[in-house]
Parts: structure tokens; C-alpha cells; sequence
């Protein structure tokens, strides 16, 4: 196979390209991996809020709490509302992630 | 351009055409209805899709351009495999995966593959454990994993595989192709190098040849050149020069020649221009010469006219010392008579006091004559009163007394006059004492200035004699000095004599350069000689040459006047 033989200039703008690149490729995929789907958000607030709080930031948005998680500032919510990640953060949410990664938080049951 | 790379720019474009088209098929899919997030989808699958193709704008066919291209066709796959979460195609979508990294082969580089792998595998086991059913629909477990990751790796060796055994055949290819263009150029090359050496050799003959003739020519011209200039310096003209430029190689032959001619032409100028000034002051050391003679000639004739003055002086001091003694003897005599007049003097002034003593005596008798009248006008009138005294009787005694006082009357006043007159020849006599005396000093101090006269005359008569004595030597050296002028006129004549013959030589020697032509300027080159002693006295002007001294009109001889004045 040919083989490109730069010098470390080169080399060093080709890395960045490839950089660049991965870059988006991996925010994209993020990106995909922690937006909700299905209408399914685990919902996260301030940790110094009440322990209410994030049951109050779902009811303002229009879902309904689905599942609880082993801490008192995240739930998973529910809505068959488009834009539901929207309007949880303009509710007050300071982090909107997909339902399903809410084995970070140690749910404490399935559906 | 090689194969390899018409390949793989053909293949650039049908990959990056590819992520456009997999844009497409999201966007179909969420026409269709999806779960998925459509911006993450949409958006995300335009990023991925825009920053591949701007990397493979910038470079077509570069590593890095084939590295971004499978990552991003691993990602675009990814999106589509999570666009269908949800459906049960979802698990068939994984099959574009392997569809992807095989088109991803295209590129014939194990790189792309491996990034395609790697991000492949990466993706997988991280949503296994994160959001399986971003992956997998439904229930699962690892082994599907496994199961995935070891077709992908089998697949991706064996593309790694074909790409290096492509590569390397068409490596191979292209070794062939350049070996082949470059033994098309080389013998290209040397077809052309050897037409070239042809041409060369050609050519350098032509110009060995023409150079051949232009060397013969060259030479020939400078033999001609240089004969006609040793043509010119045997018939004496020292202006040639060759101004001809020679060949390279005897250009130096050329200078030298122009050097020698330039060296002799000045040599030659130099002693023209010192012949010159050698006649040019002969000649007036000639003149000079002549004038020195006539003048000593003449010399010769004032010194014997001295000579003969000086007799004369001689001749005339004899006779004034001669003079001068006749005159001593004259002072003598006349000192003598001073002396006899001296004694005649004193007699003389003896008789005046002789005189003078008699007048004395004459005076006393006239003093008792004037008593004895005196006495007797005094008995007269005494004799008078008696007289009258008497009467009648008396009258005739009184006229008797009256006489007698008239006598003694006429007495006294006789005796008066004479006693003037006495009176006044004693006077008169004591003048003539004075005077006599005087005139007695006179002719003694007459006499001592003559005895003066008479010494300083004696003198005169002696100095006379040395004069003479002198102007007797005078005379010799004045006739030795005319002897010697006589044997100085003999030298200057021959000096004359030997000075023209000088200025005769100079003239030949001048005419002889004649011969030589030489140019104005090295003729008014001063000669080094005068150059050195430019304070030198110069040689006279050339109207002196023009008209030798010796014929020379009045303003020459009144030139030589001044000469000889300051000489």
C-alpha cells in the first residue's frame, strides 16, 4: 500500500484533519446517544434543590414520571409531546438525557 | 498520474457521494416516521457529511482524507443503524456497516479500514453497555457482539489484504510504467545527446578550422605589421605606432614594439632637445668666450696705458720732491733774514728810546724856561706897582717893566708850545716803540712758522720719496699683470678656438638626429636634466642663437656690457 511519507508538519495537519473529523463524528454520536427518545427523559436538576423539585420541573413540562432513580434530583419522565427535552429545561432542568441511561443514577425499579 | 491514484481520486468521489446519499436515506427515514431525535439525525448526518467532504475538497486523495472519510462513513452508518431505532429493520441495518467498510476498501489503504474498524467496534461495545437499543433492537446479549466484531475483523483483514496485494501489483504497475518512460527518456536522451556530439564535433572542426585561418591571418598581420614598423624606424621615424590590435598572443609582441618605439622616440627627442641646448650654449659660450678675449685684449692695452701713467706719476712725485727741497732751502733763507730783521728791530727800538729819553730832557729844559718866565712876569709886575708908586719919576720904568712882562709873557707861552710839542713827539715816539716791537714779534713768530714750513716741507720731500718708491713697485706688478693678461688672451683664444669646435660638433650631432622623425609632444617633453635643475641658469634665448654674439648689433653689446659689468 502507498504510504505517505510527510514530514512532521505534514504530518501533524493531517492528524488534525482526522482530528477534526473524529471530533464531530463523536459529538455527533454523543449527541444521539443522550437525547431522548420515545418520549423517554431522565431529567436532572440543581443537587442542592428541594427534593420535590424534579417532580415539579416534569409536571411543569408536561410529563409524567415514570421511574424514580436511587438520587433525589433525577427522575425519568415521559411525554408523547414533541419537544418534551425542550420544555423540560425551560421548566428548570439542568441536564435532559436519554431514559435509558438512567442506570447512571441506580434506578431503583423497571416499569 | 499513476493508477493508484486515478483510482483512488475516482473512488474519493463515489465514497463522499455516498455520505450525501446516506443523508438522504435519514431524511427518507424520517419521513417514514422515526423515534430517533431527527435533528441529531439530520444535523448530525449533514456535520458528519459536510466536514468529510470539505476535508476530501482540500485534499482529494491525501491519508487524512481517506481516514475522515471511513470515520465518517462509520458514523453516518451509526446514525442510520439509531435512525431506525424501533424498527425491526434496525438489526438489518448493521448489514450496511459491512457494505460501507468494503466500499471503504476502494481506497486500497489499510488505514481507512482499520479507522472504519476501530470506530465500528468502539461504537458498538460502548452502546452495547450504554443504550443497547441504540444498536440492537430488542432483547440481547454480548455474544451478538462477539459475533459482529469478528465478521467485521474478518472482513477487514481480508480488505486489507486485497488493498495490499493491489497496492502492490499496482506499485508494481507503475515501477513498470516508470521504469519504461524512464528508458523511453534515456534512450530519447541519448539518441538526442549523440545527434548533439555529432553536431558538436561538426561544429568544433568548423571553428578548429576558422580559428586555423584566423591564427594564419592574425599572425600574417602582425608580421606585416611589426615589418612595416621596423621599416619605419630604419628610415627614422620614431611615430610609428601599431594601433592595430594583434591577437591575443602577440598583443604582447605589439606593445612591446609600441613600448620600445615610444622608449626610443623619447630617448631620441631627449637628446635632440639636449643637442639643441648643447649647440644653443655653445655658441653663446662662444660669443662669450670672443667678448672675453677682445675685453682682455683690451685689458692688456688700459693695463700698459697705466703703466705708462704711473711713470709719469713717477716722473712728476721725483720732481715735486725736488721742488719741495729747492723750497726747504728758500725757507731757510728766508728763516735767516727773520733773524736779521729781528736785530734790526731791536736797534731800531733802541733809537726810539734814545729819542724818547732826549725829548724828556728837551721838556725839562722848556719846564724851567716857562719857570724862569714865570718868575720874570712876576718881577715885571712887581716892578710895574714900584713904578707907579714913584709917579713922574717912575713912568719911564713902568714902560721898561711893561716890556719886560710882555717878554716874559711871549716866553712862557714859547715855552708852552714846545712843551706841546714835546708832549706829542713822545707820544708819537712810544707808537713807534710799540709798533717796532710789534713788528719785531711779527718776524720772530714769522720765522718760527718758516722753521714750521721748513719741517713740514722736509716731511713732504720724504713722503715724496717713499711715493716714488711705491709707484716703482706699482709699476712692476702692473707690467707683470700685462704679461699675465697677454698669456690670459692667449688661453681665451684658444678656449674660443676649442668652443666652437664644441658648437660645430653640437650642430652635426643635431643635424645627425635630424634623421629621426619624432612627434611634437616628446620634443616638448622637458629632458630629465632639465627637469632636475629647473633653478639652473637656462640656456639664452633663441634670438641670441638666431644672432651670434659675435655678430651681434648694439642692444647684445650693451647686454654683454651688463654681463661684464656684473661679472
Amino acid at each position: 500500500m502507498r504510504q505517505s511519507t510527510p514530514d512532521s508538519g505534514n504530518t501533524l495537519r493531517q492528524y488534525r484533519i482526522v482530528g477534526l473529523n473524529l471530533a464531530v463524528i463523536l459529538v455527533v454520536l454523543s449527541a444521539a446517544a443522550i437525547v431522548p427518545r420515545n418520549g423517554q427523559a431522565l431529567v436532572i436538576v440543581y443537587p442542592w434543590s428541594d427534593p420535590g423539585r424534579v417532580i415539579e420541573v416534569i409536571a411543569d413540562a408536561g410529563g409524567s414520571v415514570m421511574n424514580g432513580t436511587g438520587a433525589p434530583y433525577a427522575a425519568i419522565a415521559h411525554s408523547d409531546e414533541p419537544g418534551f427535552a425542550f420544555r423540560l429545561f425551560k421548566s428548570g432542568a439542568m441536564l435532559v438525557l436519554d431514559g435509558s441511561l438512567a442506570f447512571f443514577c441506580r434506578s431503583t425499579s423497571s416499569p | 498520474m499513476n493508477y493508484m491514484t486515478s483510482l483512488r481520486t475516482r473512488a474519493a468521489i463515489a465514497i463522499v457521494s455516498l455520505l450525501w446519499i446516506n443523508l438522504g436515506l435519514m431524511i427518507l427515514r424520517y419521513l417514514w416516521g422515526m423515534q430517533a431525535d431527527p435533528v441529531v439525525v439530520l444535523g448530525g448526518g449533514a456535520a458528519i457529511a459536510a466536514v468529510a467532504t470539505l476535508t476530501w475538497w482540500r485534499d482529494r486523495t491525501g491519508t487524512a482524507t481517506q481516514i475522515s472519510t471511513a470515520l465518517a462513513h462509520a458514523a453516518s452508518v451509526a446514525l442510520l443503524v439509531y435512525a431506525f431505532s424501533g424498527s425491526p429493520l434496525q438489526i438489518d441495518m448493521h448489514m450496511y456497516f459491512f457494505a460501507s467498510l468494503a466500499i471503504c476498501a476502494s481506497w486500497v489503504n489499510w488505514q481507512p479500514i482499520l479507522a472504519f474498524a476501530g470506530l465500528t467496534a468502539v461504537h458498538h461495545l460502548a452502546l452495547f453497555f450504554l443504550i443497547p437499543a441504540a444498536v440492537f433492537p430488542g432483547e440481547t446479549d454480548f455474544s451478538r457482539v462477539v459475533l459482529h466484531a469478528v465478521i467485521l475483523i474478518l472482513e477487514a483483514g481480508a480488505l486489507v489484504a486485497l488493498g495490499h496485494s493491489l497496492s502492490s501489483a499496482f506499485a508494481q504497475n507503475d515501477e513498470a510504467m516508470r521504469e519504461t518512460e524512464i528508458a523511453n527518456k534515456q534512450a530519447g536522451e541519448m539518441s538526442r545527446k549523440a545527434e548533439a556530439a555529432q553536431q558538436q564535433n561538426l561544429e568544433d572542426a568548423r571553428k578548429r578550422e576558422a580559428e586555423r585561418a584566423s591564427d594564419t591571418e592574425r599572425l600574417q598581420f602582425a608580421m606585416q605589421s611589426l615589418g612595416r614598423g621596423l621599416r619605419q624606424l630604419a628610415e627614422g621615424d620614431l611615430r610609428f605606432r601599431l594601433n592595430d590590435r594583434f591577437d591575443d598572443t602577440l598583443e604582447v609582441l605589439r606593445s612591446d614594439f609600441n613600448s620600445s618605439m615610444e622608449s626610443l622616440e623619447q630617448l631620441v627627442a631627449e637628446l635632440s632637445t639636449s643637442a639643441r641646448q648643447m649647440s644653443e650654449g655653445s655658441n653663446g659660450v662662444c660669443a662669450d668666450a670672443e667678448r672675453i678675449s677682445q675685453r682682455t685684449e683690451q685689458q692688456a692695452v688700459s693695463l700698459e696705458e697705466t703703466a705708462a701713467a704711473i711713470g709719469r706719476i713717477t716722473e712728476n712725485v721725483q720732481t715735486a720732491s725736488k721742488r719741495a727741497g729747492e723750497a726747504g732751502t728758500l725757507v731757510d733763507e728766508a728763516t735767516k733774514n727773520a733773524s736779521v730783521s729781528e736785530q734790526i728791530v731791536s736797534k731800531a727800538v733802541s733809537a726810539m728810546t734814545e729819542i724818547e729819553g732826549s725829548s724828556r730832557q728837551i721838556g725839562q729844559i722848556i719846564t724851567v724856561i716857562d719857570e724862569i718866565a714865570f718868575q720874570t712876569n712876576l718881577l715885571a709886575l712887581n716892578a710895574g706897582v714900584e713904578a707907579a708908586r714913584a709917579g713922574e719919576a717912575g713912568k719911564g720904568f713902568a714902560v721898561v717893566a711893561q716890556e719886560v712882562r710882555e717878554l716874559a709873557q711871549r716866553s712862557a707861552s714859547a715855552a708852552k708850545e714846545i712843551n706841546a710839542l714835546i708832549e706829542t713827539s713822545s707820544t708819537q715816539v712810544s707808537s713807534g716803540v710799540t709798533l717796532v716791537n710789534q713788528t719785531g714779534e711779527a718776524l720772530r713768530s714769522i720765522g718760527e712758522q718758516v722753521k714750521h714750513i721748513n719741517d713740514y716741507i722736509a716731511k713732504i720731500v720724504d713722503t715724496a720719496r717713499e711715493q716714488a718708491a711705491d709707484i716703482s713697485e706699482i709699476n712692476s706688478a702692473i707690467v707683470n699683470m700685462d704679461q699675465t693678461t697677454q698669456q690670459n688672451t692667449a688661453l681665451v683664444a684658444d678656449t674660443t678656438k676649442s668652443i666652437r669646435n664644441l658648437a660645430v660638433d653640437a650642430d652635426g650631432l643635431v643635424a645627425k638626429l635630424a634623421v629621426f622623425s619624432v612627434n611634437e609632444r616628446a620634443m616638448s617633453t622637458p629632458a630629465p636634466a632639465a627637469r632636475a635643475k629647473p633653478a639652473a641658469p637656462a640656456p639664452r634665448p633663441s634670438a641670441k642663437t638666431a644672432k651670434p654674439v659675435r655678430h651681434a648689433g648694439g642692444g647684445a653689446a650693451a647686454a654683454a656690457a651688463q654681463e661684464w659689468d656684473e661679472f
